[in-house]
């Protein structure tokens, strides 16, 4: 009988997957057309097209589920000796084979027409497919069996989001933001999105068995309600210290192959972190955003102080990277009492209403030829409050960390005026001057995902001289790089300054050379999670204190 | 008995829509369920087909609760009802086609001949069928698979004369041995055919019996005095709508009994010249018996 509904439903709903196709083929497109640099006006006239996918599998799989209401007494299926087992099996099989294998195909297409491998192109559709059948087309699926109409389900749908938005106010204006998001696992993430598409899909099924059996709509859609607060929850609120667990259990044990950090106060001026470079795709900013962004950085200056401490470390080979995942820090007064632990500060936002956390970050690339001892700086983000009250007295300060190394996997060339090649990983990528004749552009398209870490550079192959490396780090653990749900295909782009017009910085690789010159990239690979720790006795705070503009006052030691 | 119900319960929230039914329907029999608007006669048919769930008490049908009925059962019941929504995009014989699937025992032979007597378009959408063609329709689908129990609700509502005799021809010509279990309004309608009444009335049985036993005990009696009538002070219970004229007094004698309507009439009125004893039509039974249980505010 499976195969009997799913047979009148795709006579009666044929018209339905083929819309979400045809968005699925413009999105297609769309990529391909934007090709490897952003142009702004295509972007905005076709940036609704992913939505419209979305969309069309949310209408197509509530309008099949209704196609035999469940909570309508009047319907004449129900008086029928039909096995509901069989039914809602046909309403699956309808929206995984009219749905989302049609879309899995238009994504294997866009990838080959790319020139991507085949089984990258087929591995990269099945995850998403299956990404977007938890995601979307499971849900979807149990909103219409819930709701007695697509506008009925349309209004549920718009009422959970509404709910949750007010239950993630209430617990960021009402409990303690430590709770939520603070202490990013960074590339563990991950593993949040794949419990909470756990939850999704146990809970999905669940409301959809139970509603199919019993037809107890009320208590069916408060199962589904809890269903998606639960994931949305898992997504946000799952603890990072479980989060991290489960990351190095599925890595196994990591020793830390030698490397290790310490206070280090005979370094006075520590070398900054290497400030990360413009991000990928990061366009131009309105002047009323970045005077937005001041007023924001102001504001978290007033309740949170910085701190720094000189790091060594050893035992990093050339080209690695040592990457934080989450460092805690505990302050502990000479009587041994904890007078703070935290990994990061959240303050609150300008109305009152959500926050936003700055975690302690570290991130080391040991790029000279020499790493016996490598100097780093370890800034520490404090409660204002905590660090008024105790900056004068000698705390001893224990920072925990949860490490991630990474080496040099593969270093491709371009040329930097103007190339296009097929580089291992990163996918497609080209190159140009930009408009001011300021900045190559490189600009890749990728199915798998940029690498976790990557550091480009410019070169001259004639002098073998090197512009400063730019790194960029944005990790990624999980078997994929990217999230299923995006695009098949995604474009990353950076920009690679060789030239000033202000005429203050001189660049080795510059104008005259830059038509021989050459973009080299190197991707960066995570080897091994390890947890290390550091105290240090007898330090007052406020000999440590990073001078800001927030805080022009602040002392030095 | 194909149905019975025992201390059947179902509330809407506060409201109680059912209290208490006892409800027996014999095998075989064509039994008219009927009661004013908002008796309980749609929910008593629900809960008999688990398309609601009673909040108290149970039902059988064809020997199963009805919480638990299965295919096996469902392929021996057909319904029929006015509110019944049906599939509005396939057309007639498109649905016709999807329900032969589910039922071993469909006979494509009876649907045709069905669907020529009762005049249905096979290629037209259900959607676009008139609210009396979609009754048919239902009774279309209903009767292919030669139920044991047809369940007909309200199936006359909003039908003009010429579909009502269309759809009862369609429906006598197949009953056959079928048990019919009806809810209806339009007790003319049924009168002929119907074999068992029930009355439902504010979620509660008021009686339930035989039709030869109902028209036989309800009498309308007027008797004509040699002087001017009053209605008596006293008269027995089964006497309902006693009501003086001029020189003549008449009620509806519920117990009605040839030998003894005399003996009663003699007990409480005097100067007797005639008595004029009438049968009923069930229609007007039935607004005798629903006025009596209005006024005595059940």
């Amino acid at each position: 009988m499976v195969w009997h509904f799913f047979k009148k439903d795709v006579r009666l709903l044929w018209s339905m997957p083929l819309f979400v196709v045809a968005a699925a083929v413009l999105c297609a497109l769309r990529t391909t057309l934007l090709g490897f640099f952003n142009q702004p006006a295509l972007d905005r006239l076709t940036f609704f097209l992913p939505y419209l996918v979305y969309l069309g599998i949310a209408i197509a799989a509530i309008t099949v589920v209704q196609q035999e209401p469940l909570s309508d007494p009047r319907e004449d299926w129900l008086i029928r000796p039909i096995r509901r087992r069989d039914l809602v099996l046909s309403k699956v099989l309808f929206v995984l084979l009219m749905v989302n294998v049609p879309l899995m195909i238009v994504d294997i297409v866009q990838q080959l027409a790319l020139h991507f491998p085949v089984s990258a192109s087929i591995g990269v559709a099945v995850s998403r497919a299956l990404g977007v059948a938890v995601a979307f087309s499971l849900p979807a699926l149990m909103l219409g069996a819930v709701s007695r109409s697509l506008i009925d389900a349309l209004v549920f749908g718009i009422v959970s989001a509404i709910g949750f938005v007010f239950l993630v106010m209430f617990a960021t204006s009402l409990l303690s933001p430590t709770l939520l998001g603070i202490g990013g696992q960074e590339g563990m993430t991950w593993i949040s999105a794949c419990v909470a598409g756990l939850v999704m899909l146990i809970g999905s099924a669940a409301t959809l068995a139970f509603q199919y059996s019993t037809r107890h709509t009320t208590v069916a859609r408060g199962i589904g309600l809890a269903t998606v607060l639960a994931a949305m929850c898992t997504l946000v609120c799952l603890p990072r210290t479980v989060v991290i667990a489960i990351q190095e259990s599925l890595w196994g044990a990591s020793n830390n192959g030698g490397i290790n950090l310490r206070f280090d106060p005979s370094h006075e001026s520590a070398r900054s972190e290497p400030e990360h470079a413009a991000a990928y795709g990061n366009g131009l900013v309105p002047a009323a955003v970045l005077a937005a962004r001041a007023e924001e950085a102001a504001r978290i200056g007033r309740q949170m102080e910085k701190i720094r401490l000189p790091l060594s470390i050893s035992g990093l080979h050339p080209g690695d990277i040592l990457f934080a995942d989450r460092i805690t820090v505990r302050l502990v007064a000479k009587t041994g009492r904890v007078l703070y632990e935290g990994a990061g500060v959240c303050t609150r936002g300008g109305t009152g209403v959500g926050f936003t956390c700055s975690d302690n970050r570290l991130e080391v690339w040991a790029s000279s030829a020499d790493t016996t001892q490598i100097p780093a700086e370890q800034k520490l983000n404090l409660p204002i409050a905590v660090y008024q009250q105790i900056k004068d007295e000698p705390v001893r300060v224990e920072i925990m960390y949860t490490l991630t190394r990474f080496v040099a996997r593969s270093s491709q060339r371009l040329n930097a005026a103007g190339d296009m090649q097929s580089l291992p990983e990163m996918g497609w990528c080209a190159t140009r001057i930009d408009n001011d004749a300021d900045e190559i552009e490189l600009g890749c398209l990728t199915n798998v995902g940029v690498p976790s870490c990557a550091g480009v550079v410019l070169e001259d192959p004639q002098t073998n001289k090197r512009n400063p490396e730019l790194h960029l780090c944005d990790p990624s653990y999980g078997p994929l790089h990217r999230e299923a749900l995006e695009d098949a295909v995604e474009r990353s782009e950076l920009s690679i300054p060789f030239h000033d017009r202000f005429g203050l910085a001189h660049y080795p690789v510059g104008s005259e050379a830059i038509h021989r010159a050459r973009v080299d990239v190197t991707a960066y690979d995570p080897v091994g999670h390890f947890r290390s720790s550091i105290a240090m006795s007898d330090i007052r705070l406020v000999e440590w204190q990073l001078r800001s503009a927030s805080n022009p006052s602040a002392s030095q030691p | 008995m194909i149905i019975q119900t025992s201390d059947l319960h179902k509330a809407y929230g506060r409201h109680d829509a059912l209290r208490g039914l006892n409800l027996t329907v014999p095998d075989g029999s064509a039994f008219a369920l009927i009661g004013a608007n908002g008796a309980g006669k749609t929910t008593t048919i629900r809960v008999l087909l688990n398309l609601l769930a009673p909040s108290a008490g149970t039902a059988t049908v064809l020997g199963m609760d009805s919480r638990r009925l299965s295919r096996r059962e469902l392929v021996q019941i057909g319904y029929v009802s006015e509110n019944q929504r049906m599939p509005g995009r396939l057309t007639v014989s498109q649905y016709l086609a999807h329900l032969r699937a589910f039922y071993a025992n469909w006979d494509g032979e009876l649907e045709r001949s069905i669907l020529t007597q009762l005049r249905l378009p096979p290629e037209r959408k259900i959607a676009d069928l008139s609210h009396g063609m979609r009754m048919k329709m239902a009774l279309a689908c209903a009767l292919p698979f030669r139920p044991k129990l047809l369940v007909l609700d309200e199936p006359f509502s909003g039908l003009d004369p010429l579909v009502r005799d269309e759809f009862m021809g369609g429906l006598l010509e197949q009953a056959g041995a079928m048990t019919v279990l009806i809810s209806t309004h339009e007790l003319a309608d049924i009168e002929d055919v119907a074999t068992d009444v029930a009355f439902l009335d504010n979620g509660t049985l008021l009686f339930q019996e035989s039709m030869s036993d109902l028209t036989g005990r309800v009498r309308r009696v007027q008797i004509v005095l040699s002087q001017e009538a009053t209605e008596p002070l006293q008269t027995p219970p089964s006497w309902l709508e006693v009501r003086a004229m001029g020189n003549v007094l008449s009620f509806v004698e519920t117990q009605f009994s040839k030998d003894e309507l005399g003996a009663r009439i003699a007990a409480a009125i005097t100067k007797v010249r005639s008595v004029d004893v009438q049968p009923m039509s069930l229609r007007s039974i039935f607004t005798v018996l629903a006025r009596n249980a209005q006024l005595e505010g059940r």
